[in-house]
């Protein structure tokens, strides 16, 4: 077996009969045989894609005859059999993924593995396929995937790391909190891509002994924290609850409303006569603040 | 007066300072206390004019005894006037904190009375604000020119950065135009805080917990991980002949972020070759993290000062800091970009550029075997791309379409490199040609059209 490969020797130990991770490498695995290529259909998060990769090991699939596909965008092709892992409701998945994750940053080192965290939080179509190659290269390349910055498949999973970096720097500048009548802190952010995971840890440091969520209703996820924790529980959440988190930024009280106010009024006192856009040309506030994110900014005479 | 008007007007008063950065110094949560500090800083909003805004900015008082010629607040001006109370302020600091509107707090003021009085207000605020309130972020404090030594180290024990603003780049202008302050009262407090930091740095230097962060930073140093593709490439962590300070910022007790100052452009008539070799000497003398420049804002009628009328010269303060930014971060003098006979900085190309055209014998570079310095001459490359490429270069030939993916301008850079031997035949050679084709480019793009547009003929200050 190449040193590259992921221990394959060892599938039986760690994938329980009839688990999740086992009946999916056993029907990629038959699809191959029978000369289908195959499409692994995985979750957007980083367990299912890390373990969907792990799929594609267990079943010895030739590279070529392979590849990974988003659950929300799975499209039939000919000739292709479309294998769905999903986030599996037993451990395996779970398990599989720590073990490609742990073997990928032994391999490569720690930089690149939390690149990969970072990379498999993005909303762009054709993700998990790019995370896939670009594990792979890491799995044969070692120690050298860090500099190797100049490959195909480098270059396209950079991309998803940048969009997702960045898209973090908004959520840690942009997010704007509201305190409740019962002192909890209160934020609706709308990231495009899953970036509350990423940020929780940074949000605990700031915040240490408040009580706080931050509700992210496009890709249904908060972040809760209680006083003194270091770190943020990250909770899947159902629309539902999503939509009844979010309104509480709602019941805010006068206090509230007045350091809203100071805050508007800070805000309008900072803008400087004769460099504005219209001295300037261009807007370079829009191009700083993203419009997206306009609507939740108090400053702009958004809520919260 | 209700707090909403007192901020209203302290706030305004304050917006002329340029400093905005709430960076330079790390310091992790700590029990029972609201707030971290972050090296790289962390920008939470944009004014309408489109600078930063991470730090609540605001004046102790604007009520000024001083008459400086150019201020909107000084002691002649018929204006509304207001004092935060101390602990009026402190609180507004952590209100804004916990809703993540800003990392801490800028405070400035107007001479109340005098120096001495008007520091120890501003003492009085900070003390509420870490002790009362717990708070653990980032603070930036102005130095009052002439505030006895004894206030200035009091005052940097509770701020993370402080900044003496120069104001006028030369003595003449200052006596000229701020007649209440002169040099030394400037220059003494900016003295006493590059000794004091340097003495701190020294006893650290000694003690276990320095050592240990030596340590720990030499292994990091030598590890392969200082070059390549960082998670956060920030480019300032890649980059040349910045001498950075030798122990790490958390341990420091003083002033741990270091100090700033401001220079006003365009109010008085030096050239940027002249603010340039100042801006080098303060960085060299007084360990300086940033300078400054502020384009003037016409805001009051006085025969000493430049014509209301007067476009404010955002162009060349924005020259300024590109050249700034090439002095600290790219080994440039300040006599490569604004020479003693040639004493403007171009207003049509920028810095780097306009010192490649003056050199083109210095042209063209091969991107397989450049140096590191070499590299980070061309324009279109900068710190993290040349990086890019040192570490790419290393696995595989390189071509002309690698170098857009590795995040170089190549549009901009193809005038002045080959790759493998090979140059892009389609950009001309002449430095003339290439100058016109670059304005026209820019010229071209939309915001610059838009620009010109807005900013009609004369704005060219
Ligand atoms: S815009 Fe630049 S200088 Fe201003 S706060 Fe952000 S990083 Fe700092
Ligand atoms: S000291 Fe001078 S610049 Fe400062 S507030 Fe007073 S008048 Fe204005």
């Amino acid at each position: 077996m190449r040193r590259g490969n992921l221990a394959c020797s060892s599938t039986r130990e760690s994938t329980a009969a009839g688990s999740t991770v086992e009946r999916a490498t056993a029907e990629v695995f038959a699809a191959l045989a029978g000369g289908e290529t195959v499409a692994v259909c995985c979750e957007r998060t980083t367990e299912s894609v890390l373990a969907a990769v792990g799929v594609t090991y267990l079943a010895h699939a030739e590279p070529h005859r392979v590849r990974l596909v988003a659950t929300d965008e799975a499209q039939v092709r000919i000739g292709e059999k479309i294998v769905a892992l999903g986030d599996g409701d037993d451990d395996s998945v779970v398990a599989l993924a720590k073990r490609v994750f742990t073997g990928f940053e032994k391999r490569c080192g720690t930089i690149c593995a939390r690149r990969v965290v970072l990379a498999c939080a993005s909303d762009e179509s054709g993700m998990p396929e790019i995370v896939h190659r670009y594990l792979r290269l890491g799995f044969s390349e070692g120690k050298r995937l860090y500099e190797d910055v100049a490959a195909p498949e480098a270059l396209a999973f950079a991309k998803l790391v940048q969009r997702v970096s960045s898209e973090c720097e908004h959520t840690r500048q942009f997010v704007r909190f509201a305190r409740l009548p019962d002192g909890t802190f209160v934020s609706v952010f709308e990231p495009n891509e899953n970036t509350l995971p990423l940020v929780g840890t940074h949000f605990a440091r700031r915040m240490r002994e408040d009580r706080f969520v931050v509700v992210d209703p496009g890709h249904l996820v908060a972040i809760f924290h209680e006083p003194g924790d270091t770190t943020c529980a990250v909770v899947g959440l159902d629309e539902d609850t999503a939509a009844t988190l979010a309104a509480r930024v709602d019941e805010t009280d006068e206090r509230e409303r007045l350091v809203q106010a100071l805050w508007q009024k800070f805000y309008r006192a900072m803008e400087l006569p004769g460099r504005g856009a219209a001295s300037r040309g261009y807007d370079l506030c829009a191009s700083w603040m993203p419009k997206r994110f306009w609507h939740g900014l108090p400053e702009l005479g958004g809520r919260p | 007066m209700d707090k909403l008007t007192k901020l209203g007007i302290l706030a305004e008063a304050a917006r002329f300072d340029a400093a905005c950065t709430s960076s330079g110094v790390t310091r992790g949560p700590r029990e029972g206390m609201v707030g971290d500090a972050c090296a790289s800083g962390l920008c939470h909003s944009f004014s309408a004019d489109g600078r930063c805004i991470t730090l609540l900015k605001v004046l102790m008082s604007n009520a000024c005894s001083y008459d400086c010629a150019y201020c909107v607040n000084r002691r002649g001006v018929s204006c509304p006037r207001a004092t935060f109370e101390p602990r009026e302020l402190a609180e507004l600091t952590v209100d804004f904190y916990k809703r993540n509107y800003i990392e801490g707090l800028f405070l400035s003021s107007a001479v109340l009375g005098n120096p001495d009085n008007t520091t120890e207000r501003m003492i009085a605020c900070l003390e509420a604000l870490r002790g009362e309130f717990r708070f653990n972020g980032y603070v930036h404090a102005k130095v009052i020119p002439g505030s006895s030594p004894e206030l200035v180290d009091r005052l940097g024990r509770l701020a993370d950065r402080l900044s003496v603003n120069l104001e006028l780049s030369s003595r003449a202008s200052l006596a000229s135009l701020c007649p209440d302050k002169n040099a030394r009262s400037v220059m003494a407090p900016m003295a006493q805080i590059a000794t004091t930091r340097h003495a701190e740095e020294q006893a650290l230097l000694d003690s276990p917990a320095g050592k240990k962060a030596l340590a720990r930073r030499r292994r990091e140093k030598g590890s392969h991980v200082s070059e390549g593709m960082q998670v956060t490439s920030v480019g300032a962590r890649y980059t040349l002949g910045r001498p950075t300070s030798a122990v790490p910022n958390a341990l420091r007790k003083f002033v741990p972020a270091g100090q700033s100052t401001q220079i006003i452009v365009g109010a008085t008539p030096e050239d940027d070759n002249h603010i340039l070799q100042l801006s080098k000497s303060l960085y060299d003398h007084y360990g300086l993290k940033r300078i400054f420049f502020s384009a003037y804002m016409p805001m009051v009628e006085d025969s000493r000062l430049p014509d209301r009328e007067t476009p404010v010269p955002l162009r060349r303060e924005h020259r300024l800091y590109q050249a700034d930014w090439l002095m600290r971060y790219y080994a440039f003098t300040p006599d490569e970009l604004a020479t003693p006979s040639r004493p403007w900085l171009d207003l049509d190309v920028d810095p780097k550029l306009a010192w490649a055209l003056a050199h083109m014998d210095a042209f063209p570079v091969e991107v397989m075997d450049a140096s590191l310095e070499t590299l980070l001459r061309v324009p279109g490359i900068g710190p993290v791309g040349a990086r890019r490429i040192l570490a790419a270069r290393r696995t595989r030939r390189l071509c002309v379409d690698d170098l857009q993916g590795l995040g170089i301008a190549f549009k901009r850079a193809r005038y002045f490199v080959t790759c493998g031997g090979k140059r892009d035949l389609s950009a001309p050679l002449d430095p003339e040609l290439i100058r016109q084709k670059v304005v026209s480019d820019a010229a071209g793009s939309k915001y610059n059209a838009t620009r010109r547009h807005a900013e009609g003929q004369l704005s060219l200050f």
